[in-house]
């Protein structure tokens, strides 16, 4: 079973790809699963069609007079070619990547993280590595130049897959080289999460060598695949919309369990294969890209949060109550912190890993700004949840509004506002899917699993922070050294 | 409208047969805009289980001594009801509400043990009523007696709908006595979030005690109804679904429900107040001393499950010697324990109840710490607990996926945890899902926040029993220390 190589530089496109591109790109083969039963194509999924619609919708904004500007670009050898693929050097790019962020998370209000422009931030920290990856693995240069030139000019979507599933019996289960030839590699073994892997372009699968002792060569493996590779399959968690009446459905993005079964990588999809320095410099260089656009889908998540809040005592005429008045201040004043210390930290660049030229947010006002919108979240919903209160689990179906005996009892008692009923009740169920769906949740927990939890995120800032200065006064008062000897570094954990 | 029957005889030990016959009683509840046949429509079957399960317990050799309670005159009734009276009484209420809430996972929380407390509570204050309202001390133990001994469900609806506050007050159609007749008052309007109406026995409807300085006398207006009473129409909600299979014990969902009454009548017999602002007053004290203790027992049960969910977890993912995975379970039973300090020393030093019946509650302050701490905390432990699973949480092999050959295989070889089975895995982090992050459990957690009007209202109520005078005391006495007479101005 092999993997294809990268098929010929296609001619140059006179518009980016459309909706229909993405979705004749579905029935390629790929091995999808869902539920115990194969699918023809994602296409042919309630589950999965709609998230397949929405992407394509956004496809559509690379095109449109609106949003062309922003979405597009020219890249080095001055073809067209996605914005978000351009590597950031200045403050003012890594602004441009963060709006496209902002705009992608206005698009799916916030409910899905891994689109372009997350993609995109991972192939962008993989080509400026290019050649600090190159210094253990030379080949590694060649296939990164590869992909990014092709995700850019040909808007692929990228789906990463770094997490390892649980050991058994102690033993790790992950990916493994199980044969070597002169065409390529043989690899067998599992990832056990991919979101958005059943309706990618490609899969970036990399060794997770985080805080472990150097791993045996033939389990230091990163490979990048089409998702209709034959041997590989993808099992997809069952979907989490509640059926044809859920506002969120179209942006449940479906994690998948990744399965490698004697797959033949070609090398020139092979970032490392037994060079644990590779796969190092490569890991680094993702996670630390990571939480750009994540952060700057917070933001407008905390936005639309707070003017969920707004509504739904608009409706329930609740605003003129005092305590109500101070949490819609609340929830205002998170958005604005959150949304400032991401603007700082975007207008004070750093340099990214790797010497390609690329610049990063500032790592630490970005770290304090993730921090503490993990921190606030659940008191957000709480507040949500107490200002929606008996609205959230009561109110008319569609079905009710409906019926007319039904519908003119719930007109006659469920007074309040001018808004008519249905717009106020569709306002309501979407209200309650983002604050307590199935879907909400695991968004949550994604982005709170995604950076580690909050402990992870803190121990990672108590590096960042440096006391010295307040230590150095207190020193020269009392006139005798204060600081501690270095303690030894924690023990990693895989968060 | 036809008069509302008045109490009707019971079975002596009621059965789960029972419950559900009773339920063919003509009573108007609408789904999805249709009207339903409760004992038969799929959106009940949970609650309805869950019912004719602890129905069975009550009449079980080992669930008898507790759930139950025989007078000196032989008659047998829900211990729930009872007033206690000192300290061993309060830990059998608690121990009823602890095993309701183990039965139903801590997601139910609107049983036998809440409405026989509010019960209890009206019982203690009937003699203060009648005082203030002749009449309605004869409401209150008919409906404590057939209540009580026919192991009658009945649930409070006092929530009002959302109204806007620039609505007149003759727009809002809040629930008001239309007309009075000879033999009773006709009412109209709706009350809100009444969870489990649609299979209650009766349904006791009050005005909410902080509203009715500003409502006129026909809108404080408080009685017992049938839900088949004539002119009462149930809505409710749709199901929260959860693939759950027949039998499977996490389905479970009280449905909650919109009541509308459209002229309703209700007899005098049925009548607690139409009008007399001071009893609905001092109805509405009685109540809320009593809904405390049942809530808190259940949220102990809940933080007593994700401690044991956290330990197991950690044990299936084989993350048990991790540090922070050791915090998780660590933190989830510090919580556990101390709630369970604080309302063990709550029930072992009662108090009198409000009213003049002689009965005892908790000690107001450490079950409302007890109360507010538990709340405090259940969010941040299920969190981590949460974070703990994962992706375990996220990504779970469904059974079809087990079952499947091809699949199935491939998760026997990569997903068994430290355990080797992937099947026990998937159930462990199936239950975790369903506890942490279904829709039951997210309504249940709202509920609970919404129920007790959430860390301000609570503040609020703690900083009323807080008192701070011995402090003020001593911060007095330091200050004539140190400065003598002249700072008798500044410590006053």
């Amino acid at each position: 079973m092999t993997a294809l190589a990268w098929k010929r530089v296609e001619p140059l496109r006179a518009h980016p790809r459309t909706a229909e591109d993405f979705r004749r790109a579905q029935r390629d083969g790929r091995r999808v699963w869902l539920g115990g039963s194969r699918l023809a194509s994602p296409l042919d999924s309630p589950v999965l069609a709609p998230v397949v619609d929405t992407l394509g919708a956004l496809l559509a904004l690379h095109a449109s007079r609106e949003h062309a500007d922003l979405l597009m670009d020219r890249d080095d050898a001055g073809q067209p070619c996605a914005a978000w693929s351009r590597v950031p050097r200045t403050a003012e790019e890594l602004q441009r990547q963060g709006r496209i962020s902002t705009l992608f998370a206005h698009e799916t209000l916030g409910m899905m993280g891994r689109l372009w422009d997350a993609s995109g931030s991972f192939v962008n920290a993989l080509h400026n590595v290019r050649t600090d990856a190159a210094k253990y693995r030379p080949e590694a240069a060649a296939v990164l130049e590869e992909l990014h030139t092709r995700c850019g000019r040909e808007l692929l979507l990228v789906a990463l897959a770094a997490i390892e599933p649980p050991p058994v019996d102690g033993l790790p289960q992950g990916l493994r080289i199980v044969d070597r030839g002169p065409d390529g590699i043989v690899v067998s073994g599992t990832k056990a999460i991919s979101t958005g892997a059943p309706y990618c372009d490609e899969l970036l699968l990399l060794k997770n060598v985080f805080g472990r002792d150097a791993l045996p060569p033939e389990e230091t493996v990163g490979v990048v695949l089409k998702p209709s590779t034959p041997g590989l399959s993808l099992f997809c968690r069952e979907g989490l919309a509640r059926g044809p009446r859920s506002e969120l459905g179209r942006y449940d993005e479906v994690d998948a369990l990744v399965v490698l079964d004697r797959v033949v990588v070609p090398w020139e999809r092979v970032l490392y294969a037994g060079e644990p320095d590779a796969a190092r410099v490569l890991l680094e260089a993702v996670v630390a890209c990571d939480k750009h656009a994540m952060a700057r889908r917070l933001v407008a998540k905390l936005e639309l949060l707070w003017g969920l809040g707004e509504a739904m005592t608009h409706l329930t005429g609740s605003r003129a109550v005092p305590a109500v008045a101070e949490l819609l201040a609340g929830l205002g004043k998170h958005h604005a912190l959150m949304s400032t210390l991401v603007e700082a930290a975007e207008s004070r660049p750093e340099p990214a890993p790797g010497d390609g030229g690329g610049v990063l947010p500032e790592r630490k006002t970005l770290h304090l700004a993730l921090s503490y919108a993990l921190e606030h979240y659940p008191s957000i919903l709480d507040t949500l949840r107490l200002l929606g209160g008996q609205s959230l689990v009561v109110r008319p179906s569609p079905e009710d509004l409906a019926a007319p005996e039904v519908a003119a009892l719930y007109a006659r008692h469920l007074k309040g506002s001018t808004l008519e009923l249905v717009p106020r009740a569709r306002l309501w169920a979407l209200a309650d899917e983002l604050t307590g769906s199935e879907l909400a949740g695991r968004q949550r927990l994604m982005d709170s699993y995604a950076v580690g939890g909050r402990h992870i995120l803190e121990r990672e800032l108590a590096h960042m922070l440096d006391p010295s200065a307040g230590v150095a006064r207190l020193e020269a008062r009392v006139g005798a050294p204060l600081r501690p000897p270095a303690p030894a570094e924690p023990p990693e954990e895989n968060p | 409208m036809e008069t509302a029957r008045v109490y009707e005889a019971v079975e002596a030990l009621r059965t789960g047969a029972g419950f559900r016959r009773a339920l063919a009683d003509g009573r108007s509840v609408w789904v999805d805009g249709k009207a339903v046949d409760v004992a038969s429509h799929p959106l009940f079957a949970p609650a309805l289980g869950v019912v004719e399960r602890l129905l069975a317990r009550h009449a079980s050799a080992e669930g008898r001594e507790l759930l139950t309670a025989t007078s000196p005159d032989g008659v047998t009734r829900g211990r729930w009801a009872v007033p206690p009276r000192n300290a061993q009484d309060l830990r059998r209420a608690g121990q009823v509400s602890t095993l309701f809430a183990e039965e139903t996972h801590g997601l139910m929380g609107r049983l036998w043990d809440t409405s026989g407390g509010c019960l209890a509570g009206l019982l203690n204050v009937a003699k203060d009523a009648e005082a203030l309202r002749p009449g309605t001390r004869a409401v209150i133990e008919r409906a404590w007696e057939e209540i009580s001994r026919g192991l009658l469900l009945c649930n409070v609806a006092f929530v009002d709908p959302p109204h806007g506050r620039g609505l007149p007050a003759h727009q809002k159609n809040t629930l008001r006595v239309v007309e009075r007749r000879a033999d009773g008052v006709v009412v109209r309007g709706a009350k809100a979030l009444c969870t489990g109406a649609a299979y209650s026995d009766e349904l006791l409807v009050l005005r909410v005690g902080y509203e009715l300085p500003n409502l006129d006398d026909s809108a404080a207006v408080g009685f017992f109804v049938k839900p088949a009473t004539p002119g009462l129409k149930i809505l409710c909600r749709p199901g929260l679904g959860g693939a759950h299979r027949a039998g499977d014990p996490l389905a479970v969902d009280e449905v909650d429900t919109w009541l509308v009454f459209e002229d309703v009548f209700i007899p005098h017999g049925r009548l607690l107040y139409a009008g007399e602002k001071d009893v609905a007053a001092l109805v509405w004290k009685a109540m809320m001393t009593w809904d405390k203790h049942g809530f808190v027992r259940r949220l102990l049960t809940r933080l007593e499950l994700l401690f044991g969910l956290s330990f197991l977890m950690s044990k299936a993912l084989g993350v048990g010697h991790y540090p922070s995975a050791q915090k998780v379970f660590r933190d989830a039973g510090r919580h556990a324990a101390l709630v369970a300090r604080l309302v063990a020393f709550a029930e072992a030093s009662p108090q009198p109840a409000v009213g003049s019946g002689g009965a005892v509650r908790p000690e107001p302050l450490s079950l409302q710490l007890a109360l507010q701490y538990a709340l405090e905390h259940l969010p941040e432990v299920a969190r981590a607990v949460e974070l703990l699973g994962g992706q375990g949480l996220v990504l779970n092999p469904s059974e079809a996926d087990l079952d499947s050959e091809e699949v199935g295989r491939h998760y026997d070889e990569y997903f068994g945890g430290d355990t080797g089975d992937p099947s026990h895995r998937a159930a462990l982090m199936s239950v975790a899902a369903e506890l942490l992050g279904s829709r039951s459990a997210q309504r249940q957690r709202l509920l609970d926040y919404y129920g007790t009007g959430g860390d301000q209202v609570l503040t609020l109520q703690l900083s009323e029993m807080l008192d701070a005078g011995r402090g003020v005391r001593l911060v007095r006495r330091l200050l004539e220390q140190r400065e003598g007479d002249g700072t008798r101005e500044l410590s006053s």
